[in-house]
């Protein structure tokens, strides 16, 4: 027999209440356990800003699957053409797990001119670097007060950085249409607890806003797209 | 003879350690809350425990109780937090902390400063019991200890908290 006492059992609910809203985020623990570079406690952060640059594959939308054919072994096109800052953080990687649409999201951290700047790219094909975009900037879709968080489109894509706060972001299209975004959780060897959305939509549709709720369906941030934006770099 | 044939290395699936995180995370969360003295750090404490425990996952011995075992590496990492954090125990600061109810009466205040002040032991195995609802062999197994340990570590707290209770009481 297994004693409780109740006016314990009461006093303790009030210390600690349970928060039954919370679920977790099984997708960032499947992600960082197959990270190689997951921070470790004993890790000072200077040391882990430190950390020679790595590929840390990460499981983004559902539990990791096999990887496709992308020029993983080949480098990212987004480093490689020397015009994109250097990485300061590892580089992570979400690869999309169906095998009929294959793309890989990669990102990291970069110092500009002393400001912290999340760098992302998207190459939406097994094709090399073909039709791949990206951006870097400062603001994440969430983030409070802030009028022009950073995203890129291109090709019918559109991806960005949000808060941990989106649970939800939904693409307008020129013809009212919506289309729902995948999200996937940066690791934590990013350094930065953000994560990231994947709009696919028609290449010939217009997308005329993103828009970022949280749990509860509130909206919490909204980038309205300029006519015509074609791989645009926010910031 | 070969050791490894002596082990009954079994392994643990991912699917059983999601079920085990996406069923019980409320829980896990409170637990480890509870310990590492706030629910930021109680977050990260779930999040580095299950890591450890994918990465672990093929050592897992199915000779022992999947929740236990992940009941330890929760409580383990809620520990590291707490020391993460330096110094005095926030457990102690967030337990011994200002009552921000306004109902809130004397009597809870006794058992946070009174739960802050238990041996160690006797705090954790009060929080497997009444956070998650832990039986005294789960909670045993989770911090490699027996039952009858358990039972004598809840029954200290017990009588501890009530003796609070009872002279809360007879104050009012």
């Amino acid at each position: 027999m297994t004693e409780r006492d109740r006016s314990i059992a009461d006093s303790l609910d009030e210390l600690f209440p349970r928060r039954d809203e919370e679920q977790g985020d099984w997708d960032g623990v499947v992600a960082d356990a197959h990270s190689g570079r997951y921070p470790r406690p004993s890790l000072a952060p200077t040391r882990r800003r430190r950390a020679v640059l790595a590929l840390a594959v990460v499981a983004a939308l559902t539990v990791l699957t096999v990887v496709p054919a992308l020029a993983v072994s080949k480098g990212w096109w987004f480093l490689r053409d020397g015009l994109a800052p250097k990485p300061t953080s590892p580089v992570v990687v979400a690869i999309n797990p169906q095998p009929a649409g294959p793309w890989a999201l990669i990102a990291y951290l970069a110092d500009s001119n002393g400001r912290t700047e999340i760098c992302y790219s998207l190459t939406p094909s097994s094709e090399g670097s073909s039709g791949a975009f990206g951006a870097c900037g400062p603001g994440a879709l969430g983030e409070p007060n802030l009028s022009s968080p950073t995203f890129a489109t291109g090709g019918g894509f559109a991806i960005g950085p949000t808060t941990l706060d989106v649970s939800v972001v939904v693409a307008e299209l020129g013809d009212g249409s919506t289309v729902q975004a995948r999200m996937a959780t940066a690791p934590k060897a990013l350094g930065a607890p953000l994560r990231f959305y994947i709009v696919e939509f028609p290449a010939d549709a217009a997308l005329t806003q993103i828009v970022g709720k949280n749990s509860e369906g509130q909206v919490i941030g909204t980038i309205t797209v300029p006519d015509g934006t074609e791989m645009h770099q926010g910031s | 003879m070969n050791s490894r044939k002596r082990r009954a290395v079994s392994g643990a699936s991912l699917i059983d350690l999601e079920s085990a995180y996406r069923g019980r995370y409320p829980d896990l969360l409170r637990v480890a809350t509870a310990i590492a003295g706030s629910v930021e750090s109680g977050r990260d404490a779930v999040h580095d425990a299950f890591v450890d425990l994918i990465r672990a996952r093929r050592s897992y011995r199915k000779n022992g109780h999947l929740e236990a075992w992940a009941w330890a590496a929760v409580v383990n990492a809620a520990r590291k937090q707490t020391r993460r954090r330096d110094s005095l125990p926030l457990l102690e600061e967030a337990l011994g902390g200002p009552s921000t109810s306004e109902g809130e009466n004397d009597r809870h205040g006794a058992v946070r400063a009174a739960i802050a002040r238990l041996p160690e032991r006797q705090r954790l195995a009060l929080f497997l019991r009444y956070y998650a609802d832990l039986d005294y062999a789960t909670i045993a197994e989770a911090l490699g200890t027996a039952p009858g340990t358990v039972a004598a570590a809840l029954h200290a707290a017990h009588e501890t908290l009530r003796q609070t209770l009872q002279e809360v009481e007879s104050n009012d």
